[in-house]
């Protein structure tokens, strides 16, 4: 009965300062806000090339199984199949943490709900189009399927991009 | 009305319940769903007051957010960063009350005593609780999956909110289905070593387990970050 009575009082414990340490960190958070402002970010440290393609793979602090697996698929089908146009610049390959400071408006620009594979287009460092590959989440049990998704759409952007 | 879509929602449902990402909630509800061995009626009627709950959760974002009353990217990020977050100290506490580790403080015995003459019904309604917050409860998939291919979806058809009913049925079924079947078969093993009231308190404390091993789970990974 003792026994049961202590797991219950540590339990409740852990609970209420699982709280207190979220508290904290939200707080902290707040302050690292203000005080990081225009610190680090995604940078464009690329000469840009006349017209680019730029692949963004986003997604956050926390990593899933799935996020680690779109991750790695992304990568190879991209490295698999564009070998040439990543070596001259065309396109690039950017992984970026959207809650690193400097980074949140990537959430809006591209109305991004989870970790996402999104394609952006830019002219003169102009962005000219963008397309977030949603069907990354549905496939991705799928990896042929998954990496032709991606071919494809990368394809379809370097076209547009070199016309 | 196409079918298509319909399929659609509910394939997409079953497609958010089966990732790794839900694995531990999944099995949270699947223990709490099954813990009456010896009532199946009562299993039956849990899952469909958890597929409710569930389906009443997406649907009632689906509206705030086709009223455009919320924007996709901050409901879906809040919470995905929030919820998960505060499930992990939820999750231990109920799990240390299904363990009668420790109990809900009583006012009056009067008070006592009615709560405790209606912990059946509790019981079921907390099917209902439990699924509509597991359905809030947005991690990676369940919120690319909802957010981005069932909420553009439902815009697109008549009537919107039909869709985000149906994926909560989908995200719902494996669940039931699984705790079904357990709860059958944890019956069949227990009548057939005539000990099913034991084989019960054992799946009550199983259960209870479940709740505080998954809401540590919640907390290092989500809080502390650790996992």
């Amino acid at each position: 009965m003792k026994a049961k009575r202590i797991a219950g009082v540590a339990l409740l414990l852990f609970a209420t300062g699982s709280l207190v340490v979220l508290a904290a960190k939200e707080l902290r958070n707040t302050k690292g806000d203000v005080s990081l402002n225009g610190g680090q970010s995604e940078k464009d440290a690329s000469v840009h090339p006349e017209r680019e393609v730029v692949a963004y793979y986003f997604h956050t602090s926390f990593r899933c199984p799935s996020c680690v697996t779109i991750e790695r698929l992304s990568g190879e089908a991209i490295e698999e199949n564009f070998e040439s146009a990543l070596s001259d610049g065309r396109l690039s390959l950017r992984v970026v943490n959207v809650e690193e400071p400097g980074n949140e408006h990537f959430v809006q620009d591209y109305q991004l709900v989870s970790k996402s594979l999104v394609l952006v287009e830019r002219v003169n460092g102009s962005e000219t189009r963008h397309k977030n590959l949603q069907r990354v989440w549905e496939l991705l049990r799928q990896p042929d399927e998954f990496k032709s998704y991606v071919r494809k759409a990368v394809a379809t952007f370097l076209e547009g991009a070199g016309a | 009305m196409d079918a298509l879509p319909v399929v659609s929602a509910l394939w997409l449902g079953i497609l958010t319940s089966i990732g790794p990402c839900p694995l531990a909630s999944n099995i949270v509800a699947i223990s709490f769903l099954a813990r009456d061995v010896t009532q199946p009626r009562r299993v039956l009627i849990a899952g469909g007051l958890y597929t409710l709950g569930r389906a009443a959760a997406y649907t009632g974002l689906a509206a705030v957010i086709v009223a455009g009353l919320l924007s996709i990217p901050g409901a879906s990020g809040f919470l995905q960063k929030y919820f998960n977050k505060l499930l992990g100290p939820v999750l231990i506490v109920a799990g240390a009350l299904l363990l009668d580790l420790i109990s809900l403080p009583t006012y009056s015995s009067g008070l006592g005593e009615r709560i405790q003459s209606r912990a059946e019904q509790w019981g079921l309604a907390a099917a209902g609780i439990l699924g509509f917050v597991f359905a809030l409860s947005f991690c990676p998939v369940s919120a690319a999956l909802f957010f981005g291919s069932l909420i553009p979806l439902s815009v697109k058809q008549q009537p919107h909110l039909l869709y985000p009913i149906i994926y909560g049925v989908g995200t719902a079924l494996p669940v039931v289905i699984i705790a079904g079947a357990l709860a059958v078969g944890v019956r069949a093993v227990g009548e057939w070593i005539q000990k099913i009231g034991k084989v019960e308190s054992v799946v009550r404390a199983v259960t209870g387990v479940a709740f505080v091993v998954i809401g540590i789970y919640f907390v290092l990974a989500h809080i502390f970050e650790v996992l």
